[in-house]
């Protein structure tokens, strides 16, 4: 068989061109948004870059920092769920909480804290977490989420598992993940 | 009768009337609505808690959201002192904008409930960081942005005080008003109760005061009725005293005339044979006034022989207990013996005697052969003496098939006689007694010949008729039932006993006692074989509703047809009448 140098060429060059662009579509800050809260400011917040840092994990020595793009890494999907404080079903892109806890060596008997980017905290065993399908959203109906509707990023719970009725335990504007 | 139908309809009152019904009915609806208002009144308190225990219940959301404007103020705080940049601020701005949303069990935002001068405060904060610029304060807008932010931050603070306040007051309103609402539900719920618990009571209270009326009622009836039945025994015990006492005496009669009878038997057949062997030692032509003298002599011992001996079987049959030496016989034999014995009358009139039957039934009856041979000899004596000469004399044996299987065995004797006058058949059975016509032709006879044929039928459950055309002749037909064994016997003693007894039982008019007893006796007749009747009685009985009322006048005319054919079906003894 034998090898088309040209058209090897090509389909490298196109896919270099398409990684490229994708990679610099993540790059750029995505625009924000004006808030739908009727309580909110009317300046809007700039959301986080792709890159900026917006979880950092710490289990003790061990501190692992996440990105929206990094957290992406790990896997997403969606879910829908019943939002209860709003009381409407939403669509959430979400990562699991288990996976950001394998990724700092988190045990599950560990005790965990949620911190927020209001200094609220909430406390529980990664277990009780894990076994309850913990998530992390990143995403709502595959926008970002506002920082006056509880983004960028916060924890959510799937229908009918054991914290979903537990509301303390929804820890909006997820700043930082602690090991106690 | 009267006095059972009573008790039976004191029993059958033994229930709950029309007005018991409809209390009953009310106590019912009352505690329906009882129950409906306890389960509105718990379902409003479940629906209170589950509001107050819940997460997003509006008192936690107040707390986070005093929470969150703090947390505002600090970064505004923060900010103006140049620590933060403006960036923060909004960010705890927005996070608490996110919490004024949230919506709680109520259906209200936060952001709804709280005071206008909160909002208002919040928004002029607003309007001061917006117009800022990004990142650190500089100090000179420091010193622009404290003189304006302060105050606010002052005023933002003692209002979201004021969240708490606002709140309570909202609270303390709907607890009012929930305490309220829960009063009057508690209010109605208890005048349910009461209601409910008075009807019912007085329900149970007339129940257990009829029940015990309806007790006293019964109690009397029974114990009048004990003490009827107590005076019924001790006059029964009296007349039974008084019988023992006559049937000694008359036992002692009994005794004196057959020891008399045996004591005048005696001689008399002494006589007659001796006047018998003087008479035929005298010549015809040697004294005829003599020979005149023995006739008239013969004639009267024989006279006086034969009234002896009718005396003498009379006191026989007085004599109790006969009905126990009964043996089954054939009436044919009994029938052809008499003839037989007396043939030589018979010749001597020269009378012709037919003895009709159909040679395949048979004539078994139970009896005493001795008494009914003497019966049966008397009547056909009586045809032959009363006779015309040269007539005939008819005699009939029929075996008669009832529905009842209480089969009856017909004996008839018919002569061509001089017949008896109607006006004295029915002295024929008293003793000594004697037809008119008889004496006045001067026929022999002592009177007590159909005396003993009438106590040897009586004895013997038979029923004798005489029919009889004066100058022409007469009929004597006996009916004697048909020998049964005792099995039979009793089997259809239980038959009719039962009949009889429905018969009396359903001659009653109110409905609803002969609705029941036609229920009764229907059934129990049907399961004895009358099938017909018990299914009408079974179908009438369905026919009419449980009222206690006067029958109609239809079904009353239903019933006494029932009764009738009820009655057609007992047999003769109940029903029939002897014409002696």
């Amino acid at each position: 068989m034998k090898l088309d140098t040209k058209r090897i060429c090509v389909a490298s060059l196109a896919t270099l061109l398409l990684l490229t662009g994708i990679n610099g579509a993540e790059g750029v800050s995505p625009k924000p948004t004006p808030t739908k809260n009727p309580y909110g400011a009317s300046v809007p917040i700039d959301p986080p870059g792709p890159n900026d840092v917006i979880l950092t994990v710490t289990n003790h020595s061990k501190v692992v920092k996440f990105s929206l793009t990094s957290l992406r890494k790990l896997g997403t999907t969606q879910i829908s769920i019943f939002e209860p404080f709003v009381k409407v079903r939403q669509t959430f892109t979400v990562v699991s909480l288990a996976k950001i806890f394998k990724s700092a060596n988190i045990p599950s008997t560990a005790k965990v804290l949620t911190d927020a980017l209001n200094d609220y905290i909430y406390t529980n065993t990664a277990k009780n977490f894990t076994d309850s399908q913990a998530q992390l959203a990143i995403a709502r109906f595959g926008g970002p989420i506002p920082y006056d509707q509880g983004g960028p990023i916060r924890i959510i719970f799937p229908d009918k598992s054991t914290l979903s009725k537990n509301l303390p335990s929804w820890n909006w504007s997820l700043n930082v993940i602690t090991v106690k | 009768m009267e006095r059972r139908h009573a008790l039976d309809r004191n029993v059958m009152r033994f229930r709950v009337s029309g007005g018991q019904k409809v209390l009953a009915f009310i106590a019912l609806l009352s505690f329906l609505a009882l129950s409906f208002s306890i389960i509105v009144t718990n379902k409003s308190s479940i629906a209170e808690s589950k509001s107050l225990t819940s997460a997003t219940a509006p008192a936690s959301s107040i707390i986070f959201t005093q929470r969150e404007t703090l947390v505002y103020t600090v970064r505004l705080a923060q900010w103006l002192d140049q620590q933060i940049p403006r960036r923060e601020v909004q960010i705890a701005r927005a996070l608490l904008a996110q919490r004024l949303a949230v919506v709680n069990t109520d259906g209200k935002s936060v952001g709804q409930s709280a005071p206008s001068g909160y909002l208002q405060s919040l928004f002029k904060t607003d309007s001061i960081v917006d117009g800022s610029s990004p990142g650190i304060l500089t100090a000179k807008e420091h010193a622009q942005l404290a003189q304006l932010l302060n105050p606010e931050i002052e005023g933002l603070i003692s209002q979201a005080r004021l969240l708490v306040s606002e709140y309570q007051l909202a609270v303390d309103s709907q607890l009012t008003l929930s305490a309220r609402a829960s009063r009057n539900g508690d209010f109605i719920t208890l005048l349910l109760l009461i209601f409910f618990m008075t009807i019912s009571g007085g329900w149970f209270v007339w129940i257990g005061r009829t029940s015990i009326s309806q007790y006293r009622l019964s109690r009397d009836l029974v114990l009048a009725e004990g003490r009827r039945l107590e005076l019924l025994a001790a006059e029964l015990a009296a007349t039974n005293a008084v019988v023992i006492e006559l049937e000694s005496l008359n036992a002692s009669k009994n005794e004196f005339i057959s020891n008399i009878s045996h004591e005048l038997r005696t001689p008399l057949t002494s006589i007659i044979g001796y006047v018998d062997v003087l008479s035929a030692n005298l010549q015809v032509d040697s004294n005829p006034q003599l020979i005149e003298i023995f006739q008239i002599l013969d004639r009267s011992a024989t006279i006086l022989l034969s009234l002896v001996q009718s005396l003498l079987t009379l006191s026989q049959l007085d004599s109790p207990n006969k009905r126990d030496s009964f043996k089954p016989i054939d009436l044919l034999e009994i029938t052809e013996d008499a003839i037989f014995i007396l043939q030589t009358e018979i010749e001597k009139k020269d009378i012709s005697v037919k003895l009709k039957y159909n040679p395949d039934d048979s004539f078994i009856v139970a009896g005493d052969s001795g008494l009914i041979s003497q019966a049966f000899i008397n009547l056909i004596a009586n045809a032959v003496k009363f006779s015309f000469t040269a007539k005939e004399i008819e005699i009939g044996l029929t075996r008669l098939i009832r529905e009842d299987a209480r089969n009856m065995i017909s004996v008839s004797i018919r002569d061509q006689g001089i017949g008896i006058p109607q006006s004295e058949i029915s002295h024929l059975s008293e003793r000594f007694y004697r037809a008119s016509n008889a004496v006045s032709e001067h026929l022999p006879g002592t009177g007590l010949g159909l005396a003993i044929v009438a106590k040897v039928i009586e004895l013997h459950g038979a029923h004798l008729r005489i029919e009889s055309n004066l100058g022409k002749g007469t009929i004597f037909t006996i009916d004697f039932p048909e020998y049964l064994s005792p099995v039979e016997t009793l089997i259809i003693n239980r038959k009719l006993g039962l009949l009889a007894e429905a018969i009396e039982a359903i001659q009653i008019d109110d409905q609803s006692l002969l609705k029941a007893k036609l229920h009764e006796f229907g059934g129990a007749l049907g399961f004895y074989d009358f099938a017909d009747i018990g299914g009408e009685l079974l179908s009438l009985s369905r026919s009419l509703e449980d009222v206690e009322k006067v029958a109609d006048p239809e079904t009353l005319r239903l019933r006494d047809q029932l009764v009738l054919r009820m009655k057609a079906v007992l047999p003769i003894k109940e029903t029939g009448e002897s014409n002696v």
